[in-house]
């Protein structure tokens, strides 16, 4: 009997509650949300989608379309960035080479509304660089200034890179260099190999990378919320929606952007499976080529410490600002007065502990739930063989084409009443709404890292242990777990930090009593206690980085080994 | 077609020498084969002629092109590699035909060659199939028309066989043999398996870390290996350590163990090796042509010490089929018991127990003592004319 089959044979036991709660969470909050924008003052019909698409009242699709456009925009400025930065990193050899390509994935680590945040005191109109730069150059005026949707995209540039970096790096070192040094042996330039082999052999990389960060791009929300001015996004407008009460018309946005990004999805995808290609085993070792000459590796060596500066500025930033006095720094360029009092609070206010408290306990608790459901429901669409499967896949990545935004739209609308799935419960205002949109925001980074470990789980792995003796759980827990592990634990951790630097749900969802660490920045950051909100963004930015280094500790060597 | 030289080779990876002054030409048209274990520097040495990497010192020559700097895409080679590194995002049409693009060849030119390249292969009709949907056998096909399509100079062939099953192996190397002979090319071979080298190679260059051992033609390597190295490389010849001495006049083998084999007495000075066994073989007078323009390995196994064996340690090589298994004691036999036997069809191998000295014969299956079982006493007789005495 394997694992599976101990799984199913009470087959009650574990589809029913997986069931219910897909079925509550994801799949019931979507279709109200979809039910109640076909009201309109009670009306039923298209009234909502006539005003959104009303072309006498553009600013609904004025929002659509500024989405979408920074979306691309997105998109193409990331792979601008971090594909070249890829091929660089992977085909030349050059002093620092190593650091620089690990620092380069540096922008992940900083949660949604820290980026944005070191951008607003860095780059904006009153931002520090443009300033010492006008002081520099005695100008009469800053020599620029980042909002708008300039502003956005280039956080967006910054943040989404590393998607783009992270997917052609893994690309290129999965291509057999055998393949490269045929074409050229064949006769072909660099350039034209490049074209016809190498770009080819990257594209699942490429459209992988692209859904993901036209995605997060869409589901925005710190940028746009901070930079916008007077320029609208689709998420940001359903928030203003909802702030100003009008429910039928944030469902109804709701509704349009998940259909954008659904379809986005799917269009994608199919393109994705076409072209993947499984490479065989490897000719030839990779060999990087060493920049020779004392001026290029100068060059490179300079440009390497050009980019460490540009990438590191915003944790820089962050940091120095939470040794600033609350209510010093006004119109100087730089801070002024500087005070450990934002750390030392640490220590004697208890009710600075209470939002790390709440995020860490609402981290902790929705990922548990990830990690049973996203896990289980991995292990049956990857090993199982019912009928069904498919459904299981797609019900559990809907969350992933879903907006934050959505989410939480999703889980107002569903939880404002008590429902069977809450046990007759209110959901909306209690503790609990915004663990559960964490939940299911996060379900499908656990079940793809999980799915992905089972995948490359050899079936044979555990009918030789049974071969030799091993009972099923033996079994699962000397070969199946140890193969596993690592994929799941990276999953596990990664669904974990996001939970904890969660702010677009969080902004809709959250209450006095369970304020996350991400509203503790905003609430102080409106009141122009830029110190201590930049102190709570440094203690983020330490959790978030200590998670992510043991991730990396752990996972590395075992999941290698468990490839090879 | 070329001729291409290699002049004192060497390469090192990180201060690590991997090639160590190669020095040989191949001649317009051979089949060349590069031997050797792994690690020994053969497929570097490759990759260098293919222009992939470039020597530390020493030069690459194609026919007198000094060619050692010129980049990868220019050299006109056509390499097949390990694992073919077919183009998996292309069909078989467009994988043959990219090194026609790259040389801007018209297109209906570029349909006709690429048809008559899959034709010689035995692919023809299967231009248009997604490459990864073929067998290995007929990807390996894919690699050698892409790569003669071409039509280059020299073709290079890495490891090709060794990720096909053993028959599929046969009839691949006859094929790329037949192929190579057919088209007149140069071609450079590297590959670990001696059988294979020996089957299909004009001459073999016996590789070891980093030097080349022995470069000859396949039988005066097989029958008449210059040192150790090459005589246990080679195949399971037996190989013994021992001390040469004079007896009597006579040159006698002693192995530690108690073996003793003696050996024809020297003849005159004319003795091309130090060998006794090469005094057997006639060297037909053509192989003393096609080996003049070899720079051969000055390792000190060329003919230096043609005199009398000198006295000293040595290492005696004699080949299974050299050994038989005998009843009669007589001169140049020694008693031994079978420890196993294997039946191979048309021969069987033993391996005998001489007083502690492990002995390797093959029988012919239909021959007297082919029936002999594990546990039986036997002879084994050791023709002293037969052996082979290395010095290295």
């Amino acid at each position: 009997m394997n694992l599976y089959a101990v799984l199913r044979q009470p087959r009650a036991l574990v589809f029913v509650p997986l069931g219910f709660i897909l079925l509550g969470y994801i799949v019931y909050p979507a279709a109200l949300v979809l039910w109640e924008s076909l009201f309109r003052d009670g009306q039923f019909g298209f009234g909502n989608y006539g005003e959104f698409f009303d072309p006498d009242s553009p600013s609904y699709m004025e929002g659509l379309f500024n989405s979408v456009m920074v979306s691309v925009g997105s998109v193409l400025l990331s792979a601008l960035i971090g594909v070249p930065l890829a091929l660089i990193f992977t085909h030349y050899e050059f002093p620092g080479r190593s650091v620089f390509s690990a620092l380069a994935i540096l922008p992940i680590v900083l949660p949604p509304l820290v980026g944005v945040l070191a951008f607003l005191f860095l780059y904006s109109e009153s931002g520090m660089i443009p300033r010492l730069i006008q002081a520099a150059l005695g100008l009469e005026r800053p020599p620029f200034s980042l909002n708008g949707v300039w502003a956005v995209l280039l956080v967006h540039g910054y943040t989404m890179y590393v998607f783009f970096y992270l997917f052609t790096s893994a690309a290129l070192r999965g291509i057999d260099p055998a393949v490269m040094e045929a074409a050229r042996n064949l006769g072909a330039s660099s350039w034209f190999s490049f074209r016809t082999v190498t770009l080819p052999l990257l594209t699942p990389a490429m459209v992988g990378a692209t859904l993901l960060v036209f995605m997060t791009s869409m589901n925005s929300f710190s940028a746009p919320f901070i930079f916008a001015g007077g320029f609208r996004f689709l998420s940001l407008n359903i928030y203003t929606s909802k702030l100003n009460g009008d429910m039928a018309m944030a469902v109804t946005q709701t509704v349009v952007l998940s259909a954008f990004s659904i379809a986005f999805l799917f269009w994608m995808r199919r393109y994705e499976g076409r072209r993947q290609y499984a490479m065989s085993t490897k000719g030839t070792a990779n060999v990087r080529r060493e920049i020779r000459g004392r001026w290029a590796r100068l060059l490179a060596g300079a440009a390497g410490i050009v980019m460490v500066v540009v990438l590191l500025l915003p944790h820089l930033t962050i940091l120095l600002l939470s040794f600033v006095q609350d209510g010093t720094w006004t119109h100087q360029i730089l801070p002024q007065v500087y005070t450990s009092d934002n750390y030392g609070r640490l220590f004697q206010d208890p009710t600075f502990w209470e939002p790390i408290r709440n995020s860490l306990n609402m981290a902790v608790v929705s990922t548990a739930a990830d990690v049973a459901i996203g896990v289980t429901a991995a292990y049956l669409v990857v090993k199982g063989t019912f009928r069904g499967r498919k459904l299981l896949d797609a019900l559990v990545m809907v969350p992933w084409a879903l907006p934050g935004t959505v989410v939480a739209i999703n889980l107002i609308v569903a939880f404002s009443q008590g429902t069977p799935f809450s046990f007759g419960q209110v959901l909306v205002g209690s503790f609990w709404l915004l663990p559960i949109a964490y939940f299911v925001r996060h379900l499908p980074i656990v079940f793809r890292a999980s799915s992905a470990a089972f995948r490359q789980l050899d079936d044979s792995l555990e009918e030789a242990a049974r071969n030799l003796g091993a009972g099923w759980f033996y079994a699962f827990r000397r070969v199946t777990l140890p193969l596993i592990g690592p994929g799941v634990l990276a999953g596990t951790l990664l669904a974990f930090v996001t939970a904890l630097g969660e702010f677009v749900a969080s902004i809709l969802l959250y209450v006095y009593d369970n304020r996350p660490i991400a509203m503790e920045i905003l609430s102080h950051l409106r009141q122009f206690n830029i110190g201590s909100a930049a102190a709570y963004a440094v203690l983020l930015l330490l959790l978030v980085s200590v998670v992510l280094l043991g991730s990396n500790y752990f996972s590395r060597g075992t999941a290698q080994r468990s490839l090879s | 077609m070329a001729q291409v030289t290699l002049n004192r080779l060497t390469k090192h990876f990180d201060d690590n020498p991997v090639v160590k002054g190669i020095s040989l030409t191949v001649a317009d048209g051979e089949f060349f084969s590069l031997l050797g274990p792994s690690g020994c520097g053969k497929t570097t040495i490759l990759r260098m002629i293919a222009g992939f990497i470039f020597p530390t010192s020493g030069s690459v020559l194609f026919n007198d092109q000094d060619v050692t700097h010129v980049p990868a895409n220019r050299r006109n080679t056509g390499m097949v590699f390990q694992n073919y590194a077919l183009f998996p995002h292309m069909t078989v049409f467009e994988n043959v035909a990219f090194g026609l693009r790259t040389r801007k060849v018209a297109a209906a030119e570029t349909s006709d060659r690429v048809a008559r390249a899959l034709d010689l292969v035995g692919l023809a009709g299967l231009e248009q199939r997604p490459v990864p949907q073929l067998s290995g056998g007929q990807q390996q096909r894919v690699a050698l028309a892409r790569a003669v399509v071409i039509e280059p100079d020299l073709l290079l062939l890495d490891e090709p066989l060794s990720n096909l099953d053993a028959k599929l192996r046969e009839e691949t190397r006859d094929q790329i043999r037949e192929l190579q002979t057919k088209l007149g090319i140069t071609a450079i071979y590297v590959t670990h398996d001696q059988e294979e080298a020996l089957a299909v190679s004009d001459r073999i260059a016996v590789m070891e870390e980093g030097e080349c051992r022995q470069l000859d033609r396949p039988d005066a390597i097989y029958r008449r290996p210059a040192n150790r190295f090459v005589a246990a490389f080679m195949g399971n010849m037996n190989l013994w350590e021992g001390v040469l001495k004079t007896e009597e006049g006579r040159p006698v083998f002693r192995h530690a163990g108690g073996l003793t084999v003696v050996l024809p007495a020297p003849r005159s000075s004319s003795a091309p090796r130090s060998s006794p066994a090469l005094a057997e073989d006639a060297v037909p007078a053509d192989v003393e042509a096609t080996s003049a323009d070899i720079t051969a390995p000055t390792d000190g196994t060329a003919p230096a010490d043609s005199d009398a064996p000198a006295v000293g340690p040595v290492h005696l090589a004699l080949h299974p089929q050299a050994a038989r298994l005998t009843d009669e004691d007589s001169e140049g036999t020694v008693s031994g018991v079978v420890v196993t036997r294997r039946y191979k069809g048309a021969t069987v191998e033993f391996t005998v127990d001489a007083a502690g000295v492990s002995i390797q014969v093959v029988e012919h299956a239909e021959g007297p003592m082919a029936e002999r079982q594990p546990g039986d006493a036997v002879r084994v007789c050791i023709p002293g004319d037969q052996a082979i005495i290395l010095r290295d």
